[in-house]
């Protein structure tokens, strides 16, 4: 798979003045892919590009980290080799279209990506929030799945559509003695999945914590969106006994487990890479995540650099509320997929995922093949959601308070207002922490509503680092003259 | 019917008929005709708009139609008691349509005697997540009512004035306003920005740190007792009464009673267990504050549970 970088340098002026006044950055790593090979315009690794997603997710993403280290790209030198270390930005990540497409553009670049329009400028959102929608706007989705079966691409897309780098990090695992993944790494060692975007030089990290069942990818539309502010790097990683991560121990999946575990991946990231965002760091989690991103703020173990706490379609009420009808949900999923394209198919057409760009790059990771299987039934779900039952109470307890006990800015990010309890209500009311609603969203919000969620964290962020408060001018002292009165 | 035609007559029959056993919201062109006539009375209106004494002072109602007729019964009818509401007439509860039609009845048919505040609510891009847009589509069919009524909304008053000694508005003070002229001089005739001192008016709390903070809510400020000391000096007024924020006895001094909170929804979102309290000043400016329960229900306002889309 040969890979060549293309000569446009994007253009991350029109995304930073949403940052408002926060310093610039030297544009690094783009310098790098213009010199490297100035006239090549040719496009590539489009979204459809059926050879950049694995049958084996392990082995063909390490084959893309070998690769990805020949080249002297930017990332990969300012970094330690094995943590983030096939690290470089891949050359030709194609951007991803998240404004309205024409039909016609759907049809010609399978999902309205103009063959050359790498650079970020032909990339049609807007996170600035003055941008009134105009009603409606919100119920017509331009990725939703357009009904048409023979017409739509249901082709997985790889993790370079969104994230930069991708690379395994190992932690020190607690229980060395149970082995449930065979793939774990031999030793006392935890393997992570981890995936960044953005630039190196940041100034803030948004740390990631994607739902149960789900994977980091899910994140990669967001991810893509803050990190073209140019001012976030955007961290995601697959949970333990999800996605592409393997531990020794994959039947604990309670909170405080994966709490130890998001402490130890950042601290892992932090060392190998010693950049500066590491000192103000967001936590953005969706559902489990979102519980795990409450309750490692809760834990101190972030300290000072903790500044903010987001979390994605989940309040301890409601959340409480519905566990009853989580196995019955689980047990309706189909069990197997004859490929991937089945299960994005599932996801889209049962409206789990309400955007089919968000499904095809997120599904992946979410299925594992099995070999001794027939060609009907290859693909299962990766991650074993009906036995993690024993956990669920422990997440979503106790969450509201600690949610609001936070000296971190909170922001919660919701699709519905029915998900609201009576102590986050009172709290809502009372001007503790900030809502955003997300019309026409489902449960996956970040997935639905890419553009949408970006903004809401870009902003939140911008408000939250804000170190110094900046006033607004006085209006000026002018005699009114009032219709009446 | 065209909006100068609209008489009192008219108005009492809409009184009559939402007030009535069955609260039978208007129908389309009925809404329109009113919030014609509402907007031609508003527009005269300052954004200080100065009212006498006595009045009494309520906050938030949030749709919650039956406990708006409680307030009446506790604090008297119109016109025998003249009221000044300080927004958040729409969104969370059920009733936001039987709500804010009521108050623009009441806004048009005694408009010296009602005095009826813009809240951050009473916005087009708020009410299309927190429920009236959703609550017009349900009762009309289609969202011409819910467009009568944002579109009115950009001519409520931003605060008020009582007796030049009492300020009062839905959320709080502005870093960007120092005087009640400045306040006077602003284009208020448009959706509720997301920044900017008329957004401020809107979104602020009152909050223990001095100077000025980042309101957690994301939009408006938070400011000290610093703030409110000086804004009150300054203005020779001797209180700022507001609403926005949730308070269980239903109103909160604070700031040394520089600023007093005042919210009027009993049991908000029918699941809050607060009490609601309204402000009566009497001609002396004298005032007592009434606290009230949810009105009696006959089980209208259970929620309607869905079964849970929610996944892990």
């Amino acid at each position: 798979m040969e890979r060549r970088s293309l000569p446009i340098k994007p253009n991350f002026r029109t995304p930073l003045r949403s940052l408002g006044n926060l310093p610039s950055i030297p544009e690094c790593e783009n310098e790098m892919d213009e010199s490297e090979d100035g006239m090549d315009m040719l496009p590539r690794a489009r979204f459809g590009d059926r050879e950049a997603i694995s049958d084996s997710p392990i082995a063909e993403q390490n084959q893309r980290q070998t690769q990805d280290r020949r080249r002297p790209g930017a990332g990969a030198g300012d970094m330690p080799s094995g943590v983030l270390g096939g690290g470089a930005r891949p050359p030709a990540r194609p951007p991803v279209m998240m404004g309205r497409s024409t039909h016609a553009e759907k049809a010609s670049a399978g999902l309205g990506i103009p063959g050359h329009s790498i650079a970020t400028t032909a990339v049609r959102w807007d996170l600035d929030p003055a941008v009134e929608q105009p009603l409606g706007v919100t119920d017509d989705v331009a990725m939703a799945w357009n009904g048409d079966e023979g017409e739509t691409d249901w082709s997985p897309l790889g993790w370079e559509t969104c994230f930069d780098r991708r690379s395994m990090i190992q932690t020190e695992c607690e229980t060395a003695s149970v082995s449930s993944s065979s793939n774990a790494p031999a030793g006392g060692q935890d393997m992570f999945a981890v995936y960044s975007a953005g630039n190196l030089e940041a100034e803030c990290l948004v740390l990631l914590l994607h739902g149960g069942g789900h994977c980091a990818l899910t994140w990669g539309p967001v991810a893509r969106l803050v990190a073209d502010t140019n001012q976030i790097l955007a961290v995601a990683y697959d949970a333990r006994a999800h996605g592409d991560s393997h531990c020794h121990d994959e039947t604990d999946l309670s909170a405080a487990r994966q709490v130890r575990d998001a402490v130890k991946v950042l601290a892992a990231l932090r060392e190998s890479m010693n950049l500066r965002a590491f000192e103000k760091i967001c936590v953005v989690g969706h559902s489990m995540g979102g519980a795990i991103a409450i309750k490692l703020a809760a834990s101190g173990e972030l300290g000072k650099a903790l500044f903010g706490v987001a979390v994605i379609d989940v309040v301890e009420g409601s959340a409480l509320a519905s566990l009853p009808y989580m196995q019955t949900f689980l047990r309706s999923r189909p069990q197997h997929f004859s490929s991937i394209e089945d299960c994005i198919k599932y996801h889209v057409q049962s409206n789990q995922i309400r955007r089919l760009d968000s499904a095809r790059v997120s599904t992946s990771p979410e299925l594992s093949r099995l070999s001794s299987a027939s060609a009907e039934k290859q693909y299962v779900w990766r991650t074993n959601l009906e036995q993690s039952e024993p956990f669920w109470r422990g997440w979503f307890e106790n969450l509201s308070k600690e949610f609001l006990a936070s000296d971190a800015q909170k922001l919660l990010i919701l699709a519905a207002l029915d998900r609201f309890d009576k102590e986050l209500t009172i709290a809502q009311m009372q001007g503790k922490f900030q809502t955003a609603m997300m019309r026409g969203a489902g449960h996956s919000v970040h997935m639905d509503k890419p553009e949408e969620t970006a903004r809401t964290l870009v902003d939140f962020i911008k408000r939250s680092t804000r170190s110094v408060m900046t006033l607004p001018s006085k209006l000026a002292n002018t005699k009114a003259v009032p219709p009446c009165c | 019917m065209a909006a100068t035609t609209l008489s009192n007559g008219n108005v009492d029959a809409f009184m009559t008929q939402l007030m009535a056993e069955n609260c039978k919201p208007l129908v389309e062109d009925e809404v329109k005709a009113l919030c014609d006539r509402a907007r031609e009375i508003l527009t005269e209106e300052s954004n200080v708009q100065a009212v006498a004494c006595p009045v009494t002072v309520c906050g938030d109602i949030h749709g919650q139609f039956h406990d708006l007729l409680e307030l009446f019964r506790i604090g008297g009818t119109c016109p025998d008691t003249n009221y000044l509401f300080m927004g958040d007439y729409v969104d969370r509860g059920y009733y936001s349509v039987e709500t804010v039609t009521a108050l623009v009845c009441l806004k048009v048919r005694y408009p010296h005697r009602v005095t009826i505040l813009r809240g951050n609510h009473e916005s087009r891009q708020i009410t299309q997540v927190y429920g009236f847009y959703d609550e017009c589509l349900r009762k009309y069919g289609n969202a011409n009512v819910w467009k009568y009524f944002t579109d009115m909304f950009d001519y409520l008053p931003l605060t008020a004035l009582i007796e030049s000694t009492i300020f009062c508005l839905h959320g709080g003070l502005s870093p960007s306003i120092d005087n009640l002229d400045q306040i006077r001089a602003l284009d208020r005739v448009q959706e509720v920005p997301h920044e900017g001192p008329m957004c401020d008016l809107l979104w602020s709390d009152p909050d223990d740190r001095c100077g000025w903070g980042i309101s957690p809510r994301g939009a408006g400020y938070t400011f000290g007792q610093d703030i409110s000391d000086q804004f009150n000096h300054q203005n020779n007024v001797t209180l700022v009464a507001r609403a926005h924020q949730l308070v269980m006895e239903g109103y909160n001094w604070c700031h040394d009673r520089n600023v007093v909170t005042i919210f009027s929804a009993p049991n908000y979102c029918y699941r809050c267990g607060n009490q609601a309290a309204i402000m009566e000043l009497d001609e002396n400016k004298n005032y007592t504050f009434l606290q009230f329960d949810p009105a009696p229900r006959r089980g209208e306002d259970t929620v309607s549970k869905r079964s849970p889309d929610y996944f892990l």
